[in-house]
């Protein structure tokens, strides 16, 4: 008994559409985690890489270079199976929230320290000019407008940790990516089962660019930014 | 440009040019090729297979090329087409998907013949039997698939490996869901024994003996999971051709001694 859509045999997908419930509830959760821990780090390590001291700055510049010169799927597996040598065994799903969310904090470190160093500097000459000091200056004048600048890379960053948290499926974590692999592996319909997961995953990062265009909206400062 | 008397010309010439070259094509809609017409034609015979499943198919580690038990069935159906051999190493859950779509002319991987399977694709006559085993590390207290109850238990994704403990552990209750770790490849199933990931790799019993002896003491096959299992070749349901010349060259292969001597180099 098949379903048909199309004219494309869809009961691959209605018949195990249960399975689909607790692997969306994996990736959003993969996703939500990576997001914060990458956005935290992010801005520790964003706010290094604006610092005028060399010595916070170049440990920074390293951390960003290597985690973004290496493939998000090389450190998963580093995560993984390579803590497992050096005796730390960690499971399946902290791993892979481990090493997409730390992957994130590098680009969400340079989006941010973007943002900061795209203020002029005129406001921060004003801040200290009217006595604050450097903390101040950065958590009353400088950061507010920074991270409101920022919002749209951080939305499009906040779309490509969704995408990468299909990698899971290489270490068998069961998110909408390997529920799709394990169908194809009883069905052998791979075009069906991974346009689903295509489709799973367009609606995931158009829900999530819709939040953050809203979160846009709401917190824009009215008449910021346009020409005097 | 192509208006009045001057224009239709023009016209007329350009869909008399192009009838005249579609015509010409029409000896291509004939009959499909056969398959192994499709082989001659390529000079080469395409067969997929997944790694890392000795002494099926494995990567030699000095050279670098796959070798096997599977990859010499593959090499004496070339050998005898006359053609030359193409090894694809893909994950074992994309071999079927391939053979439909055509991207390989034959999946030979260890791979069972099942009924489920055999909606998708023809198999050849079966060229090897097998059953599955429980491989744990050493110093591990299991020894029965009751013990494995609880445990964590890693697969091939795909194989019959894995639809035994689905249907077995965890459709019993035995095992949770979360608790069997499936990968496209056996080889990190391995991984997942020997980094302490899992407790147990529940794989076709000669693969699990194989990877034993070379694992270097580290782990033992506990268990023999009696399932009868007869290997064969995965090809396409159209290529009824391709399927009959498999089963000649694999009877041929047996009637010769060539099959034994195989046997022999591969499970000494």
């Amino acid at each position: 008994m098949a379903d048909y859509l199309f004219g494309m045999d869809i009961s691959p997908i209605t018949q195990n559409i249960h399975l689909f419930y607790s692997a969306i509830l994996l990736t959003v959760l993969i996703s939500l985690v990576a997001i914060v821990l990458g956005f935290a780090l992010g801005m520790l390590v964003g706010l290094a890489r604006s610092s005028r001291s060399r010595l916070i700055r170049y440990p920074a510049t390293a951390y960003v270079d290597v985690i973004r010169g290496t493939p998000l799927l090389v450190q998963l597996f580093l995560w993984y199976f390579g803590l497992s040598v050096i005796g730390i065994n960690i499971d399946p799903l902290p791993a892979a929230m481990l090493a997409v969310g730390f992957h994130s904090s590098a680009y969400q470190a340079e989006i941010v320290r973007g943002g900061i160093q795209s203020i002029p500097k005129g406001q921060t000459e004003a801040a200290r000019a009217v006595g604050m000091t450097h903390l101040q200056s950065m958590r009353f004048v400088i950061l507010p407008q920074a991270l409101r600048l920022i919002l749209p890379p951080l939305s499009n960053e906040f779309v490509i940790v969704i995408k990468d948290s299909s990698l899971a499926y290489a270490i068998s974590v069961a998110e909408i990516t390997l529920v799709s692999y394990q169908l194809n592996a009883r069905y052998y319909e791979p075009f069906t089962v991974f346009l689903f997961a295509a489709l799973l995953y367009l609606i995931l990062t158009y829900v999530t660019s819709t939040l953050m265009r809203t979160l846009e909206r709401r917190v824009r400062i009215p008449g910021y930014g346009e020409q005097e | 440009m192509l208006t009045g008397k001057a224009g239709a010309v023009k016209i007329l010439g350009v869909v008399l040019v192009v009838a005249l070259i579609s015509t010409s094509f029409i000896g291509c809609l004939g009959a499909e090729k056969s398959a192994i017409d499709k082989i001659n034609d390529r000079k080469k015979l395409i067969i997929g297979t997944s790694s890392g499943f000795p002494p099926f198919e494995m990567i030699n580690g000095t050279t670098n090329n796959m070798e096997g038990f599977d990859i010499d069935i593959a090499q004496a159906v070339a050998d005898s087409l006359g053609v030359s051999l193409e090894v694809r190493d893909l994950d074992f859950s994309f071999l079927i998907g391939s053979v439909k779509i055509g991207l390989i002319d034959m999946a030979v991987a260890g791979m069972t013949i099942t009924s489920d399977r055999e909606k998708s694709v023809s198999f050849s006559n079966p060229y090897f039997k097998a059953d599955q085993a429980i491989i744990v590390l050493n110093g591990s207290t299991i020894q029965t698939p009751a013990d494995l109850q609880g445990k964590k238990i890693a697969v091939n994704l795909g194989t019959t490996g894995d639809i035994w403990v689905t249907s077995n552990l965890v459709d019993t209750g035995l095992v949770a869901a979360a608790d069997v770790h499936r990968f496209g490849f056996a080889s990190a199933a391995f991984l997942e024994l020997t980094t302490h990931h899992v407790d147990a790799v529940v794989i076709d019993k000669p693969v699990a003996d194989a990877y034993v002896a070379s694992a270097g003491g580290v782990a033992k096959v506990v268990y023999t999971i009696v399932t009868n299992e007869y290997y064969g070749i995965a090809m396409r349901q159209s290529a009824t051709d391709l399927v009959s010349y498999v089963n000649v060259v694999l009877q041929d292969l047996k009637d010769s001694g060539q099959y034994d001597i195989i046997v022999q180099k591969w499970f000494p």
